[in-house]
């Protein structure tokens, strides 16, 4: 039988060259479909990682971003959330160097201080430039130490050095809804190591820096000591997945108990200062990934048509070759040859075409293609599996017929 | 002579989804080694589906064919054409990928006979059948219609069975040919000690038989004995 196929393929060149090239066809035609689909797919994960989703703690009518009370229940959720990365919350104080009274404020409390969890923080400037003393890094802001950076005229002007505790006094501001006003309180006196500067050797730009940089866990710790409830002044964060937005939202309901509502900017609500409301800037990703998703879906809808394609040009390219070996296929059965082992021969005589084909159409597609071997093997062993269904199928009915009949059809 | 094929009342009846045709009704009957039959009759009076039930190709609706005894529906009866019964046709069936000594090799592959061995025993059933070893390596669509109901015969020599059944053997051929074949099948009968049955319409292939049966609708009658 061996013999039998190896002469049929040898003999009927042009058929199996005609298998073989509709075979190889298939396989570089669905490595393009796929390549296609993988491709979108690519473009969609670089869409989520090159369009980032920003989101901004409001108050809930969204009129404001920073200058808001967002509640330590909150911010603990938020340092806790699955869903978000590169939390950024910041809170600005007044400060005044050593102890003071009260009714010596103003001559007194003159500094402001910014309190950030990151040096990039949006609190601060873009173009701030901080130095830090040896074995301190930008790191220190997101720990708890009780440091904090100086403008690098201020401790020219008052003698200070890297590693000096220094005493300050510390006010904290408190936003009343009722009086849409800001008061003022006394947070305390507290001492702090300076572990860095803030450059403000260029006077054009140095105007907009803080005068002191302070952790912003230290603060909160600070506040958590002396009982009063703490606050941050402005809260943002991207979405980590932008392409699991449903989990995201989903997690932004839980966020402090109640959740925090999702506003769009501009729309009514009484006004406050609370910073219980979300605004995700998600509508460029949505368009552009939509667009994508669109696509992508249509493509895959054809997933299921390829499959039955590949399957019915299986079928009758076998059913068309078969049809015309009918008599063979007699031959053999009146020669004694059992159904199952005729069916066998047309068969393997197809497999090793089909298989031939294949092993073409990846090569192919391995040239042309910037899909990777393992995809390729995927697809072709998908188109192979697809085909030789078809041809199955074609044989079985072929095997259904009388022998002496098929001999006898002329 | 031994009695090799035994027909009991066998009916064939043909179902299709609309309509059942008897083709064939109570035919009894035996095949002896040694002999010529011929089985003649007009056309759809039901010779070739005696034919093809006695090769095994189909079984009875009714009644029993036996083998040597033995119920062929009880048979293998795949094995049963691979050893023992060879059919020619009228359109001789050669395999058209494979060259003339190829084909006649081709019964001795499935039975697992050495390469060698087989292409020893070809040549020497070709030889047999008077074909002239120059068209050995001929393609079967190469060669005239009587050369290849030869091979056909080569072919069926090759199976090495005791039954040959032939379906109008001679009904694609020229007097000349046909004389040739006759005599080769008369040949096989009696000198190899085959059982020859012949479904013919030709009355000169029928005069050269041993044992004349004439079907008639189905029904089976001794012509001649």
């Amino acid at each position: 039988m061996y013999h039998y196929i190896t002469k049929s393929i040898r003999r009927l060149k042009s058929r199996s060259i005609l298998v073989i090239l509709v075979n190889c066809v298939l396989a570089v035609l669905l490595n393009l479909y796929f390549g296609l689909i993988d491709s979108y797919r690519t473009q969609l994960t670089d869409l989520a990682a090159n369009t980032p989703i920003r989101c901004t703690i409001t108050n809930p009518d969204g009129t404001r971003e920073v200058g808001i009370a967002v509640k330590s229940d909150i911010l603990r959720d938020l340092q806790a959330a699955q869903q978000i990365k590169e939390l950024d919350c910041s809170t600005q104080l007044k400060a005044g160097f050593g102890e003071f009274e009260i009714a010596r404020w103003e001559e007194n409390l003159n500094l402001d201080v910014s309190v950030v969890n990151r040096i990039d923080s949006s609190a601060l400037p873009d173009h701030i430039r901080v130095n830090y003393q040896e074995g301190w890094d930008e790191s220190l802001f997101a720990g708890s130490e009780k440091v904090c950076l100086l403008k690098k005229s201020d401790m020219e002007e008052q003698g200070f050095s890297y590693g000096d505790e220094i005493p300050f006094t510390v006010y904290h501001y408190v936003y009343i809804d009722e009086r849409r006003d800001v008061d003022i309180l006394e947070l305390g006196y507290m001492n702090l190591k300076v572990v860095g500067q803030i450059d403000d050797s260029d006077s054009v730009e140095s105007h907009e820096y803080p005068d002191m940089l302070v952790p912003f866990q230290t603060i909160w710790d600070a506040f958590d000591e002396r009982g009063v409830d703490f606050t941050a002044e402005a809260v943002s964060f991207y979405v980590r997945d932008p392409l699991a937005l449903n989990a995201f939202k989903a997690e932004m309901e839980q966020i402090g108990g109640n959740g925090l509502l999702e506003v769009y900017k501009g729309e009514g609500a009484r006004f406050s200062y609370k910073g219980s409301a979300l605004y995700v800037q998600d509508g460029i990703f949505i368009t552009m990934a939509g667009r994508l998703k669109t696509a992508l879906r249509i493509l895959t809808a054809f997933l299921i048509p390829m499959g039955i394609l590949v399957f019915i040009i299986g079928y009758v390219i076998s059913h068309l070759l078969v049809n015309g070996r009918v008599k063979e296929f007699a031959l053999f059965r009146s020669l004694g040859v059992k159904q199952s082992g005729a069916v066998w021969v047309f068969w393997s005589e197809q497999l090793v075409l089909v298989l031939a084909g294949n092993v073409l159409g990846c090569l192919t597609a391995l040239l042309i293609g910037q899909v990777g071997l393992q995809d390729i093997l995927t697809v072709c062993g998908a188109a192979f599996g697809g085909y030789m269904l078809g041809t199955t199928v074609a044989l079985l009915w072929l095997a259904g017929n009388r022998p002496l009949e098929l001999l006898a059809s002329e | 002579m031994s009695r090799i094929i035994e027909a009991e009342k066998v009916s064939y009846i043909y179902q299709t989804k609309y309509q059942k045709t008897k083709a064939l009704s109570e035919v009894s009957c035996s095949f002896e080694r040694g002999k010529v039959y011929a089985i003649t009759g007009k056309s759809g009076s039901g010779k070739s589906t005696f034919l093809s039930l006695l090769a095994g190709l189909d079984v009875p609706t009714e009644g029993t064919l036996y083998v040597d005894g033995e119920d062929m529906k009880e048979m293998d009866r795949d094995a049963y054409r691979m050893n023992r019964a060879s059919v020619i046709y009228q359109a001789f069936h050669l395999f058209p990928l494979l060259t003339v000594q190829e084909n006649v090799m081709f019964p001795m592959e499935l039975q697992h006979v050495p390469q060698k061995e087989a292409e020893a025993r070809a040549k020497e059933h070709l030889a047999k059948v008077g074909l002239p070893d120059t068209l050995y390596k001929k393609m079967p669509n190469m060669i005239s219609g009587g050369e290849q109901q030869r091979v056909a015969i080569a072919r069926a020599m090759a199976a090495g069975g005791e039954i040959l059944l032939a379906d109008e053997p001679t009904g694609n051929l020229d007097s000349q040919n046909e004389r040739v074949i006759v005599d080769l099948l008369c040949k096989l009968a009696h000198e190899e000690n085959y059982a020859v049955i012949i479904v013919t319409h030709n009355e000169a292939v029928a005069a050269a038989a041993d044992v004349v049966y004439g079907m008639w609708d189905g029904t089976l009658t001794v012509v001649r004995e």
